[in-house]
């Protein structure tokens, strides 16, 4: 069993999540918020993280965290999955391939609405990859 | 969510009063032209140095015999000491071009620096060759006029203030007999006492000068005020693009995510009770689902076009593009679709282009998406890159239900569907190939549709290789 850590503001989709992923067997926590998320994460520890790129107060907030978990050391090797559903419309438009240390530093991404059982199937990989 | 922020369109004038004084050229333009001001100085150097030498070769007495009075050295060592001047002013600017930046005050000293040393020079040169006599003295406008362009009214006043002050101060004390009388000509009006015609010519002289200063700071100052303007309204429609963008990002993450709710709530009665749930009711939940998830495509599609749409020229991203890499993620993203509908998709070939990558690759997943979508199970799709000595030709083949002669011309039309393709996509918007369209006449491609009813589809696209300078002027043909 493994610590999830959902990242979400939309509260309906990261509870369902969560429901679900706890259905997987793991323990799941949600946070609809990244104010404060840093030190929540280094609190909690979990071996991966459900992170959403766009939150009401700043439109790249998922990438400031993703960047600030990076830098901080007893989290910064945590696996993070980025979501996103403001993709392609825009010139931000970014897929798996723009994975950067610098610039997208997570391990993997998937774009909104998700299909549950890709999404736990690239879980387990970076779980198992962690482990 | 969110807020909006309103930024109306600033009048005339309005931009201009919120700006600070105008008192110059920006540093960076103003230390070009402090270069600019050494360059022309070394004309005039030779100028001097050529009058002089001249002088000699011609000898005393030859020029004595044209009414000329021989200048001696004076006219080779001005041109010395100008040199000298001109080699320091172009030390001090190299020094401040080797900073990342520089402070305006610093790039203005120097030209003041210059400006001062040319005045001093020039008034040698004006007392030696003739303050009254000749029109020299007009000399003093380029220095006038220079300060104009370069700085404000202020400044420029004082500069023609100073020069008043040399010039007077030179025909006063040449009149006064403070200083010995000189000239190039042999007989000077000063020799012929005629003061009134000398009062007439200075004062004549130095109106002129004020006039031409009120006219040209006047002019230089509307100009600058003018540049302002411009660049705050420049600013100004930066900062409410970003805001519009920012808008549009709010407004497509506020329509979308009732359908992730919607989406996994589904999820989780398929997940959690769909074991439970008698067959009438799982039939309900999947239209559900499918209604949910072409609504959002429906909404994606439009916020895509509106946005391929409303974009202009110069939102054009170019840059070059790798075709494979991108045709290679294309088809990273169809993947699930063609698993799916056990179709396999291949893509040969390499090339390059020079284009927007983000509006391509929009164009190929609507294509390729389309060519799995209405292929037959277990169906492959082919995707072909060629290059031709002047375009990029990208074929995408499907072997799938075909469009009919009487369809295809309407193919690309908003919301038009076949009622074939309807039946064999129902998700399907209506809007792919609407999209394709607004993208090949953004980027100037070329689109070509083969089709045969029941046995496949090809489409080609056109990418143009001429295109090898961005909108910058960067030459990306190396």
């Amino acid at each position: 069993m493994a610590k999830i850590m959902i990242i979400d503001d939309d509260k309906e989709w990261a509870e369902n999540t969560a429901m679900l992923v706890r259905n997987a067997g793991h323990d799941v926590m949600v946070s609809h918020t990244t104010k404060g998320a840093t030190q929540l994460l280094t609190e909690v520890k979990p071996d991966l993280i459900i992170l959403d790129v766009m939150f009401p107060d700043n439109p790249a907030a998922g990438f400031d965290l993703a960047r600030e978990i990076r830098r901080t050391k007893p989290i910064k090797n945590t696996p993070i999955i980025l979501l996103t559903g403001i993709n392609q419309h825009f010139e931000m438009d970014f897929s798996s391939a723009d994975i950067d240390p610098d610039w997208m530093p997570v391990h993997d991404f998937m774009e909104k609405p998700v299909k549950m059982p890709v999404l736990l199937k690239k879980m387990e990989r970076l779980l198992q990859k962690k482990s | 969510m969110g807020s909006f922020r309103l930024y109306p369109a600033p009048k005339p004038g309005d931009v201009a009063r919120q700006q600070p004084t105008v008192n110059g050229l920006p540093s960076a333009m103003l230390l070009q032209n402090a270069l600019w001001f050494t360059r022309i100085r070394w004309s005039v150097v030779a100028v001097l140095s050529g009058f002089g030498a001249v002088c000699i070769l011609i000898g005393n007495d030859a020029l004595r015999r044209f009414g000329i009075r021989p200048p001696g050295l004076w006219p080779l060592i001005m041109a010395f000491i100008l040199a000298l001047l001109n080699v320091l002013s172009i030390r001090w600017i190299r020094r401040l071009s080797t900073r990342t930046s520089f402070p305006w005050a610093d790039v203005a000293a120097n030209i003041w620096f210059q400006i001062v040393s040319d005045l001093i020079v020039l008034t040698v040169v004006v007392y030696r060759i003739g303050a009254t006599e000749t029109v020299i003295a007009f000399a003093y406008l380029f220095h006038i006029t220079l300060t104009c362009i370069f700085f404000g009214r202020r400044d420029s006043f004082v500069v023609t203030m100073v020069s008043t002050a040399l010039f007077l101060a030179t025909v006063f004390l040449e009149a006064m007999d403070i200083l010995p009388r000189s000239g190039i000509f042999m007989r000077t009006s000063l020799d012929q006492h005629n003061m009134l015609r000398l009062i007439i010519f200075a004062g004549f002289t130095v109106f002129v000068w004020f006039v031409l200063w009120y006219l040209v700071s006047t002019l230089s100052d509307a100009v600058r005020r003018r540049d302002c303007e411009l660049e705050a309204a420049n600013k100004h429609i930066a900062r409410a693009d970003e805001e519009i963008n920012l808008q549009m990002l709010r407004v497509t993450h506020d329509l979308k995510a009732p359908f992730s709710g919607i989406e996994s709530n589904i999820q989780i009665l398929k997940h959690t009770h769909w074991n439970d749930m008698p067959e009438s009711v799982r039939e309900i939940i999947n239209k559900i689902e499918a209604r949910s998830m072409t609504l959002r495509a429906r909404i994606s599609d439009i916020l895509t076009l509106g946005s391929l749409r409303s974009a202009q020229s110069h939102d054009k991203i170019v840059e070059p593009v790798n075709l494979r890499a991108l045709l290679d993620a294309v088809w990273g993203d169809v993947q699930g679709l063609a698993l799916e509908k056990k179709v396999s998709v291949e893509v040969t070939g390499h090339a390059s282009v020079v284009s927007d990558t983000r509006q391509l690759k929009i164009l190929f997943l609507n294509l390729i998406s389309n060519a799995v979508a209405y292929s037959y199970e277990r169906g492959t799709v082919e995707v072909a890159i060629e290059e031709e000595p002047d375009r990029v030709n990208v074929r995408i083949t499907d072997h799938g239900i075909g469009i009919s002669d009487e369809a295809l011309p309407r193919i690309f039309e908003d919301f038009y569907r076949t009622s074939e393709a309807a039946a064999v996509n129902p998700n399907s918007t209506g809007l792919g190939l609407a999209i394709v369209r607004q993208i090949a006449s953004n980027l100037r491609l070329g689109i070509e549709v083969e089709s045969e009813q029941g046995k496949g589809t090809t489409f080609h696209v056109h990418i143009p290789k001429d295109r090898r300078r961005n909108h910058n002027g960067e030459n990306y043909d190396h």
